[in-house]
């Protein structure tokens, strides 16, 4: 097996970034809920205000998270693949 | 968090949300589930615990059929109300629009969709010859499966709605009593 490495660099460059954007969430959701979560802070139910967020709100953050677990794994699926390749020997000599 | 933390500890966030929406979220975090969290099975079971009053829970290995009984006090007093309401009209229990509107209700609340969960079964109790004579019976075989965020939400649907039912049907009751004493006063 041969890795094309201009052309992989050509795909990762021209990769659709958009499911790594933050989700389409509220302001409220971002600071109070996705934020503190993505940092490690604890986020107490009994501090939420429910009215401010809904269904769709957490579908969104769960998409994104999602996407970008699934592509964390096609990236380890990549480096395994780099990990297992026999070095391709060259056909010429480089230096005489 | 990781990703991957996030996208499980959603799943509480979902429970605090259903629990919020029944006025039921000081419950849902009292039973210690403060803040984010994976245990799903546990959510479930804490609800189960907060949003009925009575739960027998049975197993038979033979038919791996597990049988739940849900009962509520509210719905206790719904139907010795509805038998109030039997004697005060002089109707029978099938021609009671109340036993027939709770039918109706449980038999939507129940409904999670045709097919999805595999088996289950479910039917109300109605009597009233002891405490927890009125209740919901639940069964699920080995074909059921991941229902639980619906199981829960139906129970604390059922137990809200009985709950308001209440006050109405007593509202009925007590309306028509004043009109049958003021009609005799006449």
């Amino acid at each position: 097996m041969s890795i094309h490495m201009g052309k992989l660099l050509q795909q990762l460059v021209a990769a659709d970034e958009s499911h790594f954007e933050m989700p389409p969430i509220s302001d409220y959701v971002r600071e109070n809920i996705l934020e503190p979560m993505r940092r490690g802070d604890e986020v107490l139910f009994a501090n939420l205000d429910f009215t401010k967020f809904c269904e769709s709100d957490v579908d969104a953050i769960e998409e994104w998270a999602d996407a970008r677990i699934r592509a964390k794994g096609r990236l380890t699926n990549i480096n395994r693949v780099f990990c297992n390749a026999d070095p391709a020997t060259v056909k010429n000599r480089a230096f005489c | 968090m990781s990703d991957e933390e996030i996208s499980d500890a959603l799943a509480s966030l979902r429970w605090a949300m259903m629990c919020n929406h029944y006025g039921k979220l000081q419950d849902f975090i009292d039973a210690g589930n403060t803040s984010f969290h994976d245990e799903w099975y546990s959510c479930f079971w804490d609800v189960l615990g907060f949003g009925l009053d009575f739960l027998n829970a049975d197993y038979d290995e033979d038919y791996a059929v597990n049988t739940y009984y849900f009962g509520f006090d509210a719905m206790s007093e719904y139907y010795r109300l509805c038998r109030t309401y039997c004697v005060q009209r002089g109707v029978s229990l099938k021609q009671n629009p109340y036993m027939r509107e709770a039918e109706i209700f449980v038999e939507n609340a129940m409904d999670w969709g045709s097919g999805e969960y595999g088996g289950y079964a479910f039917w109300l109790q109605t009597k009233i010859n002891h405490k927890w004579a009125s209740g919901l019976v639940v069964k699920t075989d080995e074909n059921y499966f991941g229902a639980e965020f619906d199981f829960a939400e139906s129970i604390l649907a059922i137990n809200a709605w009985y709950q308001d039912a209440v006050v109405r049907l007593k509202a009925d009751l007590n309306t028509y009593e004043q009109e049958k004493s003021h009609e005799s006063i006449k």
